[in-house]
């Protein structure tokens, strides 16, 4: 008898231990994730000169303005070239998607012509501006949109045609 | 120790993820494309540009000033209030060019070629350096404007005619 309340006491007691064992242990800790936008550029518009009446003198510069207008004509400096029609000219358009608040520069743009050779020159795009109104920082929206104009010169040997060229820009995202 | 392996678990993930945001700083490039027509501009050569005198607006929708000498020095006078332009290009020689509201003609000091522009302001201008006439159309829509030399027996007497058609 005390055999058995003894071999009883000892079941009890290791059944006792192993549920201490077996009891759960529960613990909890932080996690994170920062969610980020793709940055993105994107060409929504292209650049426009529009018609040009050629010089017939001295050289001219012909320019759009870097702006977000729909239309606007071109800026003649020197020589008698002159636009028959104004308002059909416009600059390009580039969309940036990014981060509210993230930072970007861009490297100077670049403007080529097919055939310009002997026909235009001294082609070069411009300083582009943002319609945010602060360049190099995307606003609260995640999207900022810049404008980039152009310039060429002409002379009494440009031939008389359309010309079709690139304009391309890099942005570096920080 | 699972609960500090799952804790290990999401460090992992939190700096991949850090680590793919990083990945933005790559240069992203875009290309538009640009367009210009260059086209030749409309302007009549003439050897002997002549003066030509004010005209006044008479019936309906003809205005034309001009800087030029009076009619009493000896200058031409239109017969009538019409203006054509002819374009002289390779493409079109005898085209007629469409004047929406004013015109105005112009000596180029360098070369005595005469330009005629065309312009949709309501305004006659002829305040530009060298211009020696400008008209304007404000009871039409449209005009035509033809610039050209009257060839006469005497070339050096030969007169500058400046036609104006209402469409």
């Amino acid at each position: 008898m005390k055999l058995k309340l003894a071999l009883l006491a000892g079941a009890l007691a290791a059944a006792g231990a192993g549920a201490a064992f077996a009891a759960p242990v529960s613990q909890n800790t932080t996690a994170q994730a920062n969610i980020v936008s793709a940055n993105q550029v994107t060409a929504q518009r292209d650049l426009q000169f529009g018609t040009i009446a050629k010089t017939t003198s001295t050289a001219s510069t012909v320019s759009v303005a870097s702006a977000a207008t729909a239309s606007a004509t071109p800026s003649i400096t020197g020589g008698n070239a002159f636009i028959p029609t104004a308002g059909q000219a416009h600059a390009a358009q580039f969309r940036i998607t990014g981060t509210n608040g993230q930072t970007y520069s861009v490297t100077t743009p670049t403007l080529t012509f097919v055939n310009s050779a002997g026909n235009l020159s001294n082609i070069s795009a411009l300083a582009p501006v943002s319609a945010a109104g602060s360049l190099n920082t995307i606003p609260n929206t995640g999207v900022d949109d810049l404008y980039v104009g152009g310039q060429f010169d002409i002379s009494t040997s440009t031939a008389v045609q359309a010309y079709s060229g690139t304009l391309s820009i890099t942005v570096n995202f920080n | 120790m699972r609960a500090k392996l799952n804790a290990l678990a999401l460090v992992v993930t939190a700096v991949a993820g850090l680590s793919a945001a990083s990945a933005a700083g790559a240069p992203v490039r875009a290309q538009a494309s640009a367009q210009a027509d260059i086209v030749d501009p409309m302007m009549v050569q003439l050897s002997w540009p002549m003066a030509m005198p004010t005209v006044r607006g008479m019936g309906n929708g003809a205005a034309f000033l001009g800087t030029a000498p009076s009619a009493s020095m000896g200058m031409m006078a239109p017969g009538n209030p019409m203006v054509l332009v002819r374009r002289e290009d390779s493409t079109a020689p005898t085209a007629v060019a469409t004047a929406p509201a004013t015109f105005e003609v112009s000596a180029d000091v360098n070369s005595e070629e005469l330009i005629v522009r065309t312009s949709l302001a309501g305004e006659i201008r002829i305040d530009r350096n060298g211009a020696i006439l400008a008209g304007a159309v404000p009871q039409g829509t449209a005009a035509s404007i033809s610039v050209s030399r009257i060839v006469t027996a005497d070339a050096a007497r030969s007169p500058l005619a400046i036609v104006v058609q209402f469409d």
